[in-house]
């Protein structure tokens, strides 16, 4: 074999790496592509003294002889500046696929039902959604399911930068405040903003050269995921900025009992690890654990599935849903969603069998974690849910008003609907009651 | 603004052509960047992107992309190897893609005819190599070798220096030849 014959099958040989290993370059390359960190809007004095600690910083910097203060001179706040030093992605060891269920407990944490710390008192629930191609910010009115936009101003239509809301990406609440980022066209920058809705009132609190598009509300703190740096959490109290370290690979999938939860999906399953609220000391994670029991859903001889509890040795103690197509812990409760036990195959969609088998009957269960029995919350008829459609109202704070939780209804989403954000169905977890929310112009 | 992963796919699902000025709204840039690395000439690179574009739209649906940059890079290369062969049987070898791999080529086994390595082998072992570099080292070598940035470009992106990478790239190479000769390949 030649050099030039070499040359070829190395050229076909790296071209046939994995994806997998592409989308960790992918990822890393997004990873590293993190520059300037937030710049807080802050009051002239600090502003002054932000300066001047740059300043001091650059000149120090120079004096050592240091080359890479490009890299950091644009984060104002000194916290933010120690905390983005240690950014260095942290690589944590997975939860262990044993079938010995015992060692789960070792590092188990109780769930501490601090799913409502998010959300905002009264009668609405606010989420961006896509509305004929335009991102609109919406609020719900939980009790009519009436759905309208949060912009006030008259006969605004939402769809330019002239609307104050226009492109808002992700919206949470805090207290009576609402928390929403957006591309500010003026500033020509990525803002946070607070919006009080009693006041009408919107001030920005955060800018940033490079888009936020994740905003995640623990207690008091807002934690804002830009696009190549990663998450940095605001203190709304007292307007401190500090730098989140990253989990290489992971993304967080919820914030509560003082732990960041972070998953990524291996192979179909999810591997969760937690951190504590910066990001540090990871260690696995079971996120299934409640009451120091293990919640699982559990495969049955006939292919159906069943939520169960399960002892410290794995043996089940109880059934706690049967012929559950999907389980998911909201605050106290896990609801689960029936399935069709009448042996007819229920396509997802009837016409492209690739999509799946639909599962869901449309009957909701609700079950107590404590160990109460289970029943039968509502029926919504033609309502299947599915993982993403769950995850809306579950574990990021978001769409959580009192007893009233907010799911995603990916169905019918051919009706020109690119995003499946803007229908939701609003459900009472205590009464059953639910509306079917979705904003038509 | 540009739309999420999951909104474009969505697009594409829907057969709507914006998905394409979507997808090049948001990856144009990285991808033209690509393929001006793999080929010699700006119109192959153009040829190679918009050949992506096209692969992306003929492929989602029914493939889902859980990535939409790791699937168009993938697609991209792809469309780059076709550009090459196309240029070879017309003799205009683009040099740009095989340079990196003239530092390759010499962890593999040589002119010996029983050790002689074929693709399918030499494509799984290259796969787990890489799987089990550390993420940083997985990088450094896809970078170089797969969207083919030169030393420099990755250490610009690493915020180290030429020579960090260039050392990195000696011990991958060489971890490389060493996986090589325990899977029974000497060289």
């Amino acid at each position: 074999m030649n050099r030039q014959e070499k040359k070829e099958l190395l050229l076909s040989a790296v071209s046939g790496l994995s994806e997998d290993n592409i989308s960790d370059f992918v990822k890393y390359d997004d990873f590293l592509t993190q520059k300037p960190g937030y710049e807080p809007v802050i009051r002239p004095v600090l502003r002054v003294v932000g300066a001047a600690a740059i300043c001091a910083v650059v000149l120090g910097s120079l004096f050592l002889g240091l080359k890479y203060i490009e890299y950091k001179s644009d984060i104002i706040n000194s916290q933010t500046t120690e905390a983005a030093e240690s950014t260095e992605e942290e690589k944590p060891e997975p939860v262990s696929e044993e079938e010995d269920y015992a060692h789960r407990f070792d590092w188990q944490y109780e769930y501490d039902f601090e799913y409502d710390s998010g959300s905002m008192p009264g009668d609405y629930m606010y989420n961006d959604a896509m509305v004929n191609g335009c991102t609109l910010l919406l609020k719900r009115n939980v009790h009519t399911g009436e759905c309208t936009p949060v912009c006030t101003v008259p006969s605004c239509k939402h769809d330019s930068a002239e609307c104050p809301f226009y492109g808002t990406t992700c919206v949470v609440g805090i207290g009576n405040i609402m928390y929403g980022s957006m591309k500010d066209e003026k500033l020509g920058k990525w803002v946070v903003y607070s919006y009080d809705p009693e006041t009408d009132k919107k001030d920005i609190i955060a800018e940033s050269a490079a888009k936020i598009y994740e905003l995640i509300s623990y207690k008091y703190y807002l934690y804002c995921k830009r696009v190549d740096t990663g998450f940095t959490r605001i203190d709304t109290k007292t307007g401190e900025f500090t730098k989140v370290r990253s989990q290489y690979d992971y993304s967080v999938s919820s914030i509560h009992s003082g732990m960041m939860i972070w998953s990524k999906d291996s192979s179909g399953s999810p591997v969760y690890v937690s951190t504590d609220l910066l990001g540090e000391n990871a260690r696995s994670y079971d996120p299934h654990i409640f009451n120091g029991k293990l919640h699982k859903v559990i495969e049955n001889a006939d292919g159906s599935s069943s939520y169960a509890q399960l002892d410290r040795s794995g043996k089940i103690e109880k059934i706690m849903a049967e012929d559950s197509c999907y389980a998911i812990p909201i605050g106290e409760n896990m609801l689960s969603f029936g399935a069709y036990t009448d042996g007819e195959t229920h396509w997802i969609d009837p016409d492209d069998h690739s999509k799946g088998r639909r599962l869901a009957n449309g009957d909701i269960y609700i079950t107590p974690l404590n160990g109460g029995e289970s029943r039968l919350l509502c029926h919504i008829d033609g309502y299947e849910p599915r993982t993403a459609a769950i995850a809306c109202a579950n574990s990021k704070n978001v769409m959580i008003c009192g007893d009233w939780i907010a799911i995603m209804t990916p169905q019918k989403i051919s009706d020109n609907e690119p995003g499946n954000n803007n229908r939701m169905i609003l459900l009472n977890m205590k009464t059953g009651e639910y509306h079917i929310s979705r904003y038509t112009e | 603004m540009l739309l999420k992963d999951e909104e474009i796919i969505a697009l594409f699902f829907d057969r709507d052509e914006k998905a394409l000025t979507e997808t090049a709204r948001k990856f144009g840039g990285y991808l033209k960047a690509i393929a001006a690395n793999m080929t010699d000439d700006k119109r192959d690179a153009e040829e190679c992107v918009n050949d992506a574009y096209l692969a992306a739209w003929n492929s989602i649906p029914p493939k889902r992309p859980q990535s939409l940059k790791t699937y168009l890079t993938v697609l991209l290369r792809r469309c780059a190897i076709d550009v090459i062969k196309k240029n070879k049987r017309a003799r205009r070898i683009p040099k740009k893609l095989f340079s990196p791999l003239d530092e390759l080529a010499d962890v593999i086994p040589g002119e010996d005819a029983d050790s002689a390595l074929d693709e399918r082998l030499l494509t799984d072992i290259i796969n787990s190599y890489v799987s089990s570099l550390s993420a940083r080292q997985r990088y450094i070598f896809i970078s170089r070798y797969y969207v083919n940035r030169s030393a420099a470009q990755t250490a610009k992106k690493l915020g180290v220096s030429k020579s960090t990478v260039d050392k990195e790239l000696v011990q991958i190479r060489a971890g490389l030849k060493e996986k090589l000769l325990k899977e029974g390949y000497d060289l």
